[in-house]
């Protein structure tokens, strides 16, 4: 529930805790049916946002219930609840185990190894408080089988707390029961499998009740802890002889591409105001990634969907020693998953007010004082001309900036309205299982942009233009 | 059980983990016919896939738009036995 936290994922909000949002959807079963069930299996396919609604339906096949949870227009989650019971013994000779060690407190952030063959297991001395109980009657699963119950707790607690942790992504759960097995540690977990592609790890795991076990198996996936920009690899090769007489605007600056070219015109002597709305540790750390040209960076903390905020900023900005030369609206909502059906439309519809508020609030109050041969960078993206299936409200939003740029274009023949069609890029929007896989460090792009920019080549008028590939593949340095 | 059932319901028990059960996947099921297939499934079938049969897919199992019949053939072109 940390909402500074949030904001760095790619949901950019708090979300609900997947094994909770299970319960929930088991409290649409029929109690006596739920008391019945001895294995259950939950799929995770997008998060609920907290204080958003979510519609469940169940139906029934061969004695075993089936919960889907909706939002946004999207499946959610779904669960299966069946009769079977694991009869095979945990006999024979118990699993090797380490002594165990108390539960943590506080969520692992270590990066995962890869798993041998001869990883024991860990035991945790993990205990189920009467806290759950009264969750389960509160969410209508109270006649949900102990093991189950307790199970689900687990899991959520392995996932989030132990492997991989904070950064992680819960995507499935497998629960069954079976006999407790003498002399069994109490709570039990190994890691399986990781894949170093796409983040994901699999984790066997066991907790014994005093006659019941649940094993568990939880799917999820690792992420990367946010990162700032690294500042060696926006480095420009060499230094003009004078100083740029200029200062560059660039909204959306605490992260992401908005952070990277910000530093990136502050390491080549440009004036740079970075607005940004709420991360402040985030800006305060790229004045220490400035190093000895931070005087140049002014970190403007402000709301870009705030007309009075944009309008203070242009006073700022005229009262400066250097004339605005550009902006870079690189800031943006992060896109989420939504599906154009059912409430979906409406959600669309929110993402592309939002999208170009970021984009036409500062523009509003920054034309004026933006020199007169200067230069707007609208960040659109690849998305365009190969739309993702999830990502409709994305693809409309961006079509909707650069509709903006071309009217700007018209309107101010002498400016130049530059459209960058981005790639996917690692960012914290795009640091999730499907986002990171082909996705190209930040860092080279906003070298490039910076110099293009620099370079003066783009004349007025609309230009568009697309990363080139030598700019994709040059390598960042960790700073 | 013929090896060729056998990869059928190993196949079928991926998909169903994945995308939902009770349902009956044709070869040229994917991201359009199938609601729950989006990019995140796709990526938990590829890797589930490979822990099923053992084998590693290429990167553009993860990257381009599969179908069930894509994916299959992927699998068995990697060794699992059809």
């Amino acid at each position: 529930m940390d909402a500074s936290f949030a904001r760095r994922s790619p949901f950019g909000e708090c979300i609900v805790h997947g094994c909770l949002l299970t319960m929930g959807m088991l409290g649409c079963i029929p109690a006596e049916e739920l008391g019945a069930g001895r294995a259950l299996r939950v799929s995770f396919s997008g998060p609920l946002s907290v204080g958003a609604v979510a519609d469940a339906s169940s139906t029934v096949h061969d004695g075993s219930w089936e919960v889907k949870a909706f939002g946004r227009g999207r499946l959610l989650a779904r669960l299966r609840l069946s009769r079977e019971e694991d009869e095979s013994s945990n006999g024979g000779e118990a699993p090797p185990v380490l002594p165990p060690r108390p539960s943590r407190s506080s969520p692992a952030t270590d990066a995962l190894a890869s798993p041998g063959q001869d990883d024991p297991h860990h035991a945790v001395d993990y205990r189920v408080g009467p806290e759950l109980q009264a969750l389960a009657d509160q969410l209508g699963a109270a006649s949900l089988a102990d093991g189950l119950r307790n199970g689900l707790a687990w899991a959520s607690y392995v996932a989030g707390m132990e492997v991989p942790g904070l950064h992680g992504l819960l995507t499935g759960v497998k629960l069954t029961l079976a006999p407790a097995a003498r002399g069994a540690s109490a709570a039990v977990f190994a890691l399986r499998a990781v894949d170093d592609r796409t983040g994901r790890v699999v984790v066997g795991s066991r907790l014994t009740g005093e006659a019941v076990a649940t094993r568990a198996e939880i799917e999820a996936f690792t992420r990367s802890a946010p990162r700032p920009p690294a500042a060696s690899s926006l480095q420009p090769a060499e230094l003009p002889r004078q100083d740029p007489d200029g200062a560059v605007v660039v909204v959306g600056a605490s992260r992401g591409l908005g952070a990277s070219v910000a530093l990136a015109f502050a390491l080549r002597h440009y004036d740079v105001f970075a607005v940004y709305a709420r991360a402040t540790d985030a800006a305060d750390e790229m004045r220490r990634l400035a190093g000895d040209d931070a005087g140049r960076l002014v970190l403007h903390r402000a709301d870009a969907c705030d007309p009075s905020a944009m309008d203070a900023l242009a006073k700022l900005l005229s009262a400066g020693k250097r004339p605005l030369r550009a902006i870079v609206l690189a800031a943006a909502p992060p896109p989420g998953s939504v599906a154009l059906a059912g409430d979906g439309a409406a959600a669309v519809a929110d993402y592309v007010t939002t999208s170009v508020r970021l984009v036409a609030t500062p523009l509003a109050s920054l034309l004026p004082v933006l020199a007169p041969d200067g230069i707007v960078v609208f960040c659109s993206s690849v998305a365009l001309t190969a739309p993702p299936r999830d990502w409709p409200q994305y693809v409309a939003a961006k079509g909707a900036v650069e509709g903006l740029a071309g009217w700007l274009a018209v309107a101010n023949p002498g400016l130049t309205a530059l459209v960058i069609r981005l790639p996917k890029m690692l960012t914290d929007m795009t640091n999730a299982p499907a986002g990171r896989v082909g996705a190209a460090p930040v860092e080279p792009i906003a070298r490039w942009l910076a110099e293009t920019i620099m370079a003066g080549e783009v004349g007025p008028g609309l230009s568009l233009l697309e990363v080139p590939a030598e700019a994709l593949t040059r390598e960042t340095v960790q700073s | 059980m013929s090896s060729q059932t056998e990869f059928d319901r190993r196949f079928h028990d991926v998909l169903e983990d994945v995308l939902g059960w009770d349902a009956v996947y044709a070869d040229a099921d994917g991201p359009a016919t199938i609601e729950a297939w989006d990019s995140l499934a796709q990526i938990r079938l590829v890797n589930a896939l490979e822990t099923a049969f053992d084998v590693r897919l290429p990167d553009s199992a993860l990257l381009e738009e599969q179908t069930v019949g894509s994916l299959k053939h992927l699998v068995a072109e990697r060794g699992a036995v059809r």
